[in-house]
């Protein structure tokens, strides 16, 4: 009896057993890389905003004027995330309720803007209504005008096309999934009761999704408050936001208290975000609200079910096609000469901006063919998809690892996953502006503020992988007398494998289209691609504007090409938000 | 009152649905029973307006409703699962369809209360039903259902999800509700004994069609084939080639009945009869009908003894006074007038 006693009493203490040395290990090497590499620069932004220093910084800055700026990034956001939902609701109802001809196609479509890089979403939207882009040319070539007559880039319009171009596809994926799991009976039980389908919807769809509606809201407007490369590329200098002033006073005026005290508002207002998204409450109705059954799509009835189809698919289509193919089709066709051309110019299609990424011709700017940047690009990604594989296994088989030690050390793990990169590029500035760090010829800073951005991804494909392995494989292996290394080898692996590739693909995709931390860190004579096609597309030239053009088409082929390989690698467990 | 008349419907480009007429009359409970996949389910949500029907029509009163949305037609629809809503409380669900015929809020506030209080719930208004039990959002499915006073209800196998001790104890409330409601309604299920003890009529679907309507006591004793026999649990089916004018031929012998069958020479058919019909050691061997048979076993059920008996092959089951103990060979007779003669 007292042995049963006290097994009885021991085994709630079995689930949050004191953390062996092991599981200590394992934290040493996540824990020291977030403390040099995330929080000792977050510290020295602190020390600079405080520092006797920051008088002077004032004198050239109002608070009135970060207040003003403060308003516009909020103004932007909220009106952003207001049109992205007009947008994206009623698109999700629609693939999540109606069987319609193209409806696979459109919903591809409608996700593929998510996976692409800013720079690539604002060259897009740069030929579509730049001073260069298709509509100009064709107004310009019907009314026989000498300017464009379209003058939407750096003004408002441009940058919220842009903000809902990008972030209609996360409500589209988080309120449709939860959509298209609704038990459909619900509604059918409020028809039969009487309710009309808008009283249906009202009074049961709208009550059920709030949470995920307001869930995907407050991401939307995270990541439209913190958005940078739309912005500089779209926006201009008189619409900054936080972000672009911070690297206008870093970069432009080297006003670093200034850009510390941005950044660290940046940083409050961020982490109140992520802490509402976390607090929205999701109720359990368990299986009440969840259909076990195949999505039950219907065919459209009458002109309004078909009329609303039609509009969301017209929406999409211009939003969302139009820019990628103006961009594709833009690269691939000249238009005027280049500099210091002479003779005649033959217009139409030609491949010769993407010839022109090999050639290193005096008119490209900082001399270097943009077949360097590729190729940096490419290093330093791969460098990445290095540390943050590393950093990754090893911190979520720790955050696996259920422990007291975990369950305290877990918030200091996910705080610096909400950062933004701005403020990664503003404090790797300041604090490692010295040997080995700023070496021009490969900055390791690259690839560590870009396995810092990934790692939340990382982290979310393999946690549930690892949580996924069932121990008595291990237990199995072990008994049958494998040590921890053979355990590891032979059953984890081949069960991570294919999370660790979709998380290995993440990386490489996130490191190659970065801009906002690279913009910060990279050398002027090692630009990434991104860093590159900011300075091509801005400078004067059609050669300039074309070579920007194809960089940005390839790296979204690039993106588009591992996403494609992530969908076929079919993940285990939880979706990826 | 309700006709549906030659409604159709196909799935996964196979006619679940070809043709099937229904009538439901004043006041009358109707049993709509079927193997699981045969388009029970189907043919209430075609007539909820919930699915289009292929072809055929839906009539209420002799008018042509075919084409009004569901919340137009004023019919009440109780699903298996009960799809009560997650996020309202008990009386807030069953005020669902109060609120929505746009009824004054103290109105709403006291047939809510009414209806609590016939299903026994009135205590559990405040309750959220994600808590309740499975009987109890039973219960509250049914009073959600009910209190916007439909013309017609209609149940969706509303005992399928329960076990089986709570189904015997809920059959007899919902039987005292429906009847004490007066209103037709289509109670849906595929399970017979349910069906033969709510039932004022029965109609079973089978293959896309009604194939036999009737009340309880018609479709137990007159069953039109052998399918029907078998689903419904009648007794013991034997197949036979008919050899009129009133015998028929089976593996181990021949039959012989008090009427001249209705058949063709050599015409496939089953031959039906009753445990209780199935006499042991009643005739010697070589009297009409009777057959050497071995005793499997015997089970006490109460008022007789099930003898399970094996002939040539062929199991057959008889209810007798006495147990007979296994292994022992027995005569087995069956009275001519005991057999029916079904089409296959």
């Amino acid at each position: 009896m007292d042995t049963l006693n006290a097994q009885i009493g021991a085994s709630p203490a079995k689930t949050h057993k004191r953390a062996g040395w092991r599981t200590f290990l394992l934290w040493v090497l996540p824990v020291a890389f977030l403390l040099y590499f995330f929080y000792q620069p977050l510290a020295a932004i602190f020390k600079l905003v405080f520092s006797p220093g920051f008088k002077a910084g004032w004198q050239l800055f109002t608070p009135a004027a970060v207040a003003r700026i403060f308003f516009f990034t909020f103004y932007q956001a909220a009106l952003s995330t207001l049109l992205t939902l007009l947008v994206g609701l009623p698109a999700a109802y629609v693939f999540a309720k109606f069987d319609f001809p193209g409806r696979k196609g459109l919903n591809l479509l409608s996700l593929i803007p998510f996976i692409l890089p800013t720079v690539v979403v604002a060259s897009a939207f740069n030929t579509l209504m730049g001073p260069r882009g298709w509509i100009n040319l064709g107004m310009m070539a019907l009314f026989k005008l000498s300017d464009p007559p379209l003058k939407l880039l750096n003004s408002l319009p441009a940058v919220l096309l842009a903000h809902v171009f990008y972030n209609s596809s996360i409500v589209i994926r988080m309120v449709g999934s939860a959509l298209g799991r609704l038990n459909p009976r619900l509604t059918e039980a409020a028809r039969s009761l009487g309710a009309s389908n808008r009283q249906a919807i009202k009074e049961i769809t709208f009550p059920l999704l709030k949470p995920t509606v307001i869930g995907a809201a407050l991401l939307v407007f995270l990541f439209d408050f913190t958005s940078f490369g739309v912005i500089m590329m779209l926006g201009g200098p008189r619409y900054a936001t936080i972000e672009v002033e911070i690297y206008t006073q870093t970069m432009q005026r080297l006003n670093l208290p200034v850009a510390g005290l941005l950044t660290l508002i940046q940083l409050v207002f961020t982490l109140l975000l992520t802490f509402l998204y976390n607090r929205i409450k999701h109720p359990k109705y368990g299986k009440a609200a969840v259909s076990s059954e195949a999505q039950n799509l219907k065919k459209p009835r009458g002109f309004r079910e078909k009329a609303l189809i039609w509009v969301v698919a017209v929406v999409i289509v211009l939003l969302i096609a139009m820019p990628l193919l103006s961009l594709v089709s833009r690269s691939v066709f000249t238009l005027d000469a280049a500099r210091g051309e002479r003779g005649a110019v033959s217009t139409g299609f030609s491949l010769r901006y993407y010839q022109e990424l090999f050639i290193n011709r005096t008119g490209s700017l900082f001399y270097i063919p943009p077949i360097e940047a590729i190729r940096n690009s490419v290093s330093y990604s791969l460098a990445t998809v290095l540390i943050s594989t590393v950093i990754g296994v090893i911190t979520s088989y720790a955050l696996a690892n259920p422990s007291m030690l975990s369950r305290h050390l877990e918030p200091f793990i996910m705080l610096p996953l909400g950062a933004s990169a701005i403020t990664l590029g503003l404090g790797y500035l300041i604090v490692f502006n010295r040997p080995p760090w700023n070496n021009p010829s490969f900055s390791l800073l690259i690839p560590i503020a870009h396995s810092l951005v990934a790692l939340p991804l990382v982290i979310r494909v393999l946690l549930p992988a690892i949580r996924g392995i069932p121990s008595n494989l291990r237990q199995a292996a072990s008994v049958l007398g494998a040590n921890r290394v053979q355990v590891f080898l032979q059953v984890d692996l081949p069960i991570l494998l294919r999370a660790l590739l979709a998380s290995v693909v993440f990386a490489f995709t996130i490191s190659l289209g970065e801009f906002g931390a690279a913009s910060f860190l990279a050398s002027p004579l090692k630009p990434t691609i991104p860093v590159a096609i900011f300075r091509f597309i801005s400078q004067p030239g059609a050669l300039n504007y074309g070579q920007a053009l194809a960089m940005s088409t390839i790296l979204m082929l690039t993106c588009a090409a591992g996403t494609v390989l992530i969908g076929r690698i079919r993940l285990p467990g939880e979706e990826l938000y | 009152m309700l006709s549906l008349r030659g409604i159709k419907k196909r799935y996964e480009g196979q006619w679940l649905l070809n043709g099937v007429d229904l009538d439901v009359s004043e006041g009358e409970l109707l049993c709509l029973l079927g193997e699981s996949g045969s388009g029970k389910s189907t043919l209430l949500r075609i007539t909820a307006g919930l699915e289009e029907t292929e072809a055929g029509r839906v009539f209420w009163n002799c008018q042509d409703i075919t084409d009004l949305q569901p919340n137009e037609r004023c019919f009440g629809l109780m699903f298996q699962d009960y799809a009560l809503f997650p996020h309202r409380t008990v009386a807030q669900n069953v005020a669902f369809g109060l609120r929505m015929k746009g009824l004054p809020r103290h109105e709403v506030e006291q047939k809510v209360t009414e209806a609590l209080k016939t299903i026994h719930m009135a205590s559990f208004a405040d309750r959220q039903v994600t808590e309740l039990s499975g009987g109890e959002q039973q219960r509250v499915a049914l009073a959600r259902a009910l209190a916007p006073d439909p013309h017609l209800l209609m149940l969706d196998e509303p005992l399928g999800a329960l076990d089986h001790t709570l189904r015997v104890s809920l059959i007899h409330e919902l039987r005292r509700i429906l009847h004490g409601s007066g209103k037709p309604a289509i109670y849906v299920t595929h399970d017979r004994e349910e069906a033969f003890a709510i039932a004022d009529r029965l109609a079973v679907l089978h293959e896309g069609h009604i194939m036999q309507t009737g009340a309880p006591e018609l479709l137990f004793k007159k069953p039109v084939n052998a399918w029907l026999a078998s689903f419904l649990g009648l007794g013991n089916l034997i197949k036979a080639m008919s050899a009129p004018p009133n015998t028929a031929a089976v593996t181990f012998g021949c039959f012989t009945f008090a009427e001249s069958i209705n058949l063709p020479e050599k015409s496939a058919c089953a031959l039906l009869f009753r445990p209780k019909d199935l006499l042991i050691n009643a005739q010697p061997l070589g009297a009409v009908n009777t057959f050497d048979a071995k005793v499997i076993d015997s089970v006490f059920m109460g008022d007789y003894w099930q003898v399970n008996l094996r002939v040539q092959g062929l199991d057959l089951e008889a209810h007798s006074g006495q147990p007979h103990p296994a292994g022992t060979s027995v005569t087995v007779t069956i009275p001519p007038e005991k057999i029916q003669v079904l089409p296959q």
